[in-house]
């Protein structure tokens, strides 16, 4: 009943926010609202909400300052009521939060004290924008029970009110501990001279918690004091935080908030003296400094000074460098990359991708050929990354006269790179003795390779040996992706009739391609006399991607036997199954062919299996052709569930072989699923 | 104002001799381990703040880290039926010792209260793993006690709070990591570089996918109730579980994983994937350091007693630059890029790329075009900048930006209203009670 109840009050309540453009000066809207507010008064936590988000959508439709101004007495007398519930009061009293202004500041400081809804009272005040609180706050503080007195004192201190200072001030010496800490954090967000002075004055009464609070309220301080041009609270501060002893964290950050409105010159000049120290945290702090405050110019310094500096600030400062792609700084970082530290080699080297220059490449690669397996993979990829004018060029000459680790270097990264004038340099590997150099150019060459070496790289893969085809074939599958005419070419090259292994490296391309321009030759070759010219064109035919493969696979079914035609006829399955220019329909008529000429056990199965994946009462049919064949009766009844799972309600035919599935099937699993399927 | 600071003032200042009395903040290679045997020297000592489902995750990616030691764990939930600290500390056990650092025996130091694992000279960074409203307060707590911070996404629960703990890393120097782990992701950052180096031609526009159709969903929106409070369990500081949040009453549902759809401790789905969909808006389109000058959203919250996240919604933005994003919370989570020449289509999670042209994302990004630098891993990436001391892939200015957005959004939606925004001054324009709502005070005696 109570649930009825607040449902109909909730709706009520909705209607009257959708109706009520405002509530002036209309009685009977207020009459409304003062009724659901009683309602409201025994909400509890964990009931329904509606009530609860149906008077939110009532605050926020009713804005205007006339609504707001009969709406929010009615509130504050809400909240000041015990009796109603806490949930209630709590939610109100947020809402006040929201909408309230300092008509509502008196009743909500009373309330701060309370147990129940105090906090909630101290997070509204925060939350209404009026100095007229902070002045009601203010007033009402000394009087205000002490319980209450640190939720007043953070309030003021989150609100920035002016003129608070003197009134928090005395909480610093109080016993209790919550307070003096709130205190102190208080007056750090004020932060003005008089805040400073005042904390500067308690620091030698504090300890634990209200101490830890005042570094960062004194830093507050600090960093106000320096906008602000007070260098007489600047100085204060700082010599209060080496007379207190604060921990060094806290000193080193005031001396970077004193250095934050430095030149760029002078922030770099500081950043290396605190580079130069053996201390980490002042090796941190100058790597701050240098990163936020030196512009590129003043960086320069820095960079200079960076052999001489501790390995932990080199990383620091290289770390700048390579962000920033400051190739000025090569030369240098190139001499760390040979460093005997790894760590110092490794950053170096990872920073002259982004910023090397064309002498940086040699360091490079002699770091791509070392020992150290990290060091390589570090220089791999800067030789990747490594960009500017001459680089290409130098990285050629290197491939050209270079050892042959360089040259093996050279060759991997120019795919990557995208230097489609190392192809020349590329070719010849891939032609010469080293078995890896030929190999890793032959992957290059797929990957830069267009129209103009086309033919090469076919004549690449004819002249191959055996082993070599299959990796020659993979880098044609990658060029021709970029080659639109790739087909004519091997087309004419099947058309030359070559020798079978090296047909039969053409046709595996065609297929892997599906170029229609060489159908006519896959065609032919699927009748061909040699078994693997035969077979390799018809596992071409049954990797094609479109049906336009279809007939010359159903010619060579008809004609073939023995391995063949079984190439050709699972082939034309795969070919049904993954042509993207099919329908489902079309699929089922040509599932219903093949399963005409199918006879080998393992096709069936293989066409049951495509079949399975459709869902029309057409492919159901396919399927249910093959119960009466023993071999393949259960792999029938599995494909005539699946597709009838995804066919939804089955028709009379679907119907009748779900029935003999039902009442025939030795798996009991089959028989249940097909009589949950038609019931 | 300029600071005429002389050598021998600025050593003073930064302490100079005294300096060397004091433990450093910052300890690359020096940590120690207990019963009187040294550590290796290399290890970043981590204490994890928060260990449920991805709190332990986030240790787990730690601990295969090679330079990362586990040393504390911190968590109100002490141990209940697999859950909290008891939990979590056999897992760190086992897969430490498992990656052939072990903790020794009685070596792992567990506590309830963040402030004493933060005071502990050991520990050189931290996990937060907390629920959202928490974000804020400990990465600052942290930041002022000197350590470097990975913390879960949402970078906080308002926008004065990620705004706060931006100044906090920054005053104090420290590396924060945005727990926006995609960002991390090859695919990713390979898209960026797509888009910006005019691979799809100029963007027109971007298009959010936000589901809120997965089983927790469904269950969120069906936890009709009544809902009666209950006595917390003896295991949780319930407590100091609700910390800054407004107190409610001991509810299990809306307590560990339930709080995400609370918008007291958490912010629905726009926090909980929308922070890692619109974190790559933002890094993908450039605006890593602004945010939309205007932004409407519609939005029906669950209606359940408990839960009062937006369950399904639309919303749409624009940048000052003119490009538009539009979302809905249905599709495929992630998100498209929409430009003159094709479009690029993000999957989350795991960044699955597809596109209007599969060629596409087979193009190269040549070594005089425009790169995004890889990352390793996220977690690996906050071990460099630990290190380095250069900024992780999402740092903390990052994790606020994209932290704002979605508050915006959810506010919008609350307050059935679009709104203006300046991303330089951080505030709505015009919309005193927008602005209001979006500053989130915090119950006494937890406060920035």
């Amino acid at each position: 009943m109570k649930t009825i109840v607040t449902r109909v009050l909730a709706a009520s309540a909705a209607l009257l926010a959708a109706s009520c453009a405002t509530l002036q000066p209309d009685p009977r809207a207020l009459a409304e609202l003062d009724g659901r507010l009683k309602a409201f008064g025994s909400h509890e936590y964990g009931a329904d909400r509606a009530p609860q988000a149906a008077l939110s959508a009532f605050l926020t439709a009713h804005r205007s300052s006339a609504d707001r101004k009969v709406i929010e007495p009615r509130l504050v007398a809400f909240a000041q009521s015990a009796s109603n519930t806490r949930a209630s009061r709590q939610h109100v009293i947020r809402e006040l939060g929201r909408v309230g202004t300092a008509v509502s500041a008196p009743a909500l400081i009373a309330l701060v004290p309370d147990a129940e809804v105090g906090s909630d009272a101290a997070m509204a005040l925060e939350r209404i924008a009026d100095p007229a609180v902070d002045a009601a706050v203010l007033e009402a503080l000394p009087a205000c029970p002490a319980a209450a007195r640190a939720r007043l004192v953070a309030m003021l201190g989150q609100r920035r009110a002016a003129g608070a200072v003197p009134k928090i001030a005395p909480c610093l010496r109080e016993a209790d501990a919550d307070l003096a800490a709130t205190a102190v954090t208080a007056l750090g967000h004020l932060a003005s001279p008089e805040a400073a002075t005042e904390l500067i004055a308690a620091l030698p009464s504090l300890k634990g918690a209200p101490l830890t609070a005042a570094w960062d309220a004194l830093l507050s301080c600090h960093a106000a004091a320096i906008a602000a041009g007070d260098n007489r609270t600047v100085s204060a501060v700082i010599l209060a935080l080496d007379r207190a002893g604060a921990p060094a964290r806290v000193r080193t950050a005031s001396t970077l908030a004193a250095l934050a409105g430095s030149s760029p010159r002078d922030a770099a000049l500081q950043a290396a003296r605190l580079l130069e120290s053996k201390d980490p945290a002042e090796q941190a702090a100058g790597a701050q400094l240098a990163r936020r405050r030196a512009d590129d110019r003043s960086l320069l310094a820095v960079i200079a000074a960076m052999p001489s500096l501790p390995p932990a600030s080199q990383i620091s400062v290289m770390g700048i460098v390579e962000d920033r792609r400051l190739s000025v700084a090569a030369p240098v970082i190139a001499r760390i990359a040979a460093s005997s530290d790894p760590a110092l080699r490794k950053a170096a080297l990872r920073t002259l991708g982004p910023a090397g220059r064309a002498d940086s490449v040699s360091v490079i690669l002699a770091a791509a050929t070392g020992d150290d397996e990290e060091t390589r993979t570090v220089a791999r990829k800067a030789l990747r990354l490594v960009a500017g004018p001459g680089v290409d060029a130098v990285i050629l000459a290197a491939g050209k006269g270079g050892t042959p680790a360089v040259r093996a270097e050279v060759i991997r990264c120019l795919g990557d790179r995208g230097m489609v004038e190392g192809l020349p340099m590329l070719f010849a590997a891939a032609t010469g003795p080293d078995a890896a150099l030929r190999a890793e150019a032959v992957r290059q060459v797929g990957a830069l390779a267009g129209p103009r070496e086309w033919p090469a790289l076919l004549d690449l893969l004819a002249a191959a040996g055996d082993e070599e085809r299959p990796a020659i074939v993979t880098a044609a599958e990658m060029a021709a992706l970029r080659l639109p005419a790739a087909g004519d070419e091997v087309a004419a090259r099947l058309r030359a009739a070559p020798a079978a292994a090296v047909r039969a490296a053409l046709l595996a391309l065609a297929g892997k391609l599906s170029l229609d321009a060489t159908l006519p030759e896959l065609q032919k070759a699927a009748a061909d006399a040699d078994a693997d010219v035969r077979n390799a064109a018809l596992r071409s035919l049954g990797s094609w991607t479109r049906s336009s493969a279809l007939p010359a696979l159903t010619a060579a079914a008809a004609n073939a036997e023995g391995s063949s035609l079984r190439l050709a006829q699972r082939g034309a399955i795969q070919v049904v199954r993954k042509a993207t220019d099919l329908d489902p329909a079309a699929r089922v008529a040509r599932y219903r062919d093949l399963a005409t000429k199918i006879a080998n056990v393992d096709e069936q199965r293989a066409l049951l299996s495509a079949v399975a994946e459709l869902a029309s009462p057409e492919a159901l049919a396919v399927a249910a052709g093959f119960l009466d064949n023993p071999a393949v009766r259960a792999e029938a009844e599995a494909a005539v569930i699946q597709i009838a799972k995804r066919a939804g309600k089955p028709d009379a035919a679907s119907a009748a072989v779900l029935r003999r599935i039902a009442g025939e099937s030795s798996s009991p699993a089959m028989k249940d699923d097909a009589a949950a399927l038609l019931r | 104002m300029k600071t005429r600071l002389n050598r021998r003032g600025f050593l003073q200042r930064a302490g100079g001799a005294a300096l060397g009395a004091v433990a450093p903040m910052i300890v690359p290679a020096r940590v120690l381990g207990r019963g009187g045997t040294v550590a290796p020297s290399e290890r970043v000592a981590i204490g994890c703040i928060g260990v449920g489902g991805q709190g332990q995750g986030n240790m787990r990616n730690f601990i295969a880290q090679p330079d990362a030691q586990i040393v504390a764990l911190c968590d109100v939930e002490r141990g209940s039926a697999g859950k909290g600290l008891e939990a979590a500390g056999k897992t760190a056990v086992e897969q430490s010792a498992k990656v052939g650092r072990p903790i020794g025996e009685g070596s792992l130091v567990t506590c309830h209260d963040f402030r004493e694992l933060l005071a502990r000279d050991d520990i050189d960074a931290v996990s937060i793993s907390t629920p959202d409203h928490w974000h804020a307060l400990i990465s600052i707590a942290a930041a002022r006690a000197g350590k470097d911070i990975y913390c879960e996404k949402p970078l906080a629960n308002s926008v004065p709070e990620g705004r706060a703990v931006c100044d906090a890393v920054a005053r104090y120097g420290r590396v924060l990591q945005t727990g926006s782990h995609e960002r991390s992701n090859d695919t990713c950052r390979f898209t960026w570089e797509l888009v910006n180096n005019g691979r799809i031609g100029d963007l027109r526009a971007v298009e959010v996918n936000l589901p809120t159709d997965q089983p927790h969903h469904q269950a969120i929106r069906q936890a009709a109730g009544p809902f009666a409070p209950q006595k917390p369990p003896e295991s949780l500081d319930y407590d100091f579980w609700v910390g800054p949040a407004p107190w409610r009453p001991f509810v299990p549902d809306c307590t560990h994983f339930g709080w995400r759809f609370t918008l007291d401790t958490g912010g629905g789905e726009m926090t909980d994937r929308g922070a890692h969909v619109l974190d790559l808006v933002q890094y993908i389109t450039n605006h890593d350091d602004d945010g939309p000058v205007e932004l409407t959203a519609t939005g029906t919250q669950a209606a359940s007693p408990i839960f009062d996240a937006f369950m399904d919604f639309s919303f749409e933005y624009r940048y000052a630059d003119g490009l538009r994003v539009c979302g809905v919370s249905e599709g495929d989570r992630g998100l498209k890029l929409i430009g003159a020449k094709g479009w690029i289509f993000i999957q989350i999670h795991g960044g699955r790329l597809s596109a209007s042209d599969p060629a596409l994302l087979r193009e190269r990004i040549l070594p005089s075009e425009k790169h995004s630098e890889r990352s390793p891993g996220h977690h690996r990436n906050f071990l460099d900048a630990v290190r380095s001391r250069r900024r992780p892939v999402a740092h903390e200015e990052i994790g606020h930006r994209t932290g704002t957005l979605c508050h915006l959004l959810n506010a919008s939606m609350f307050l059935r209203r679009p709104f203006r925004w300046d991303p330089v001054k951080e505030t709505v324009v015009g919309d005193a009670e927008a602005n209001r709502y979006l500053a989130r005070p915090m119950r006494h005696p937890w406060h920035l």
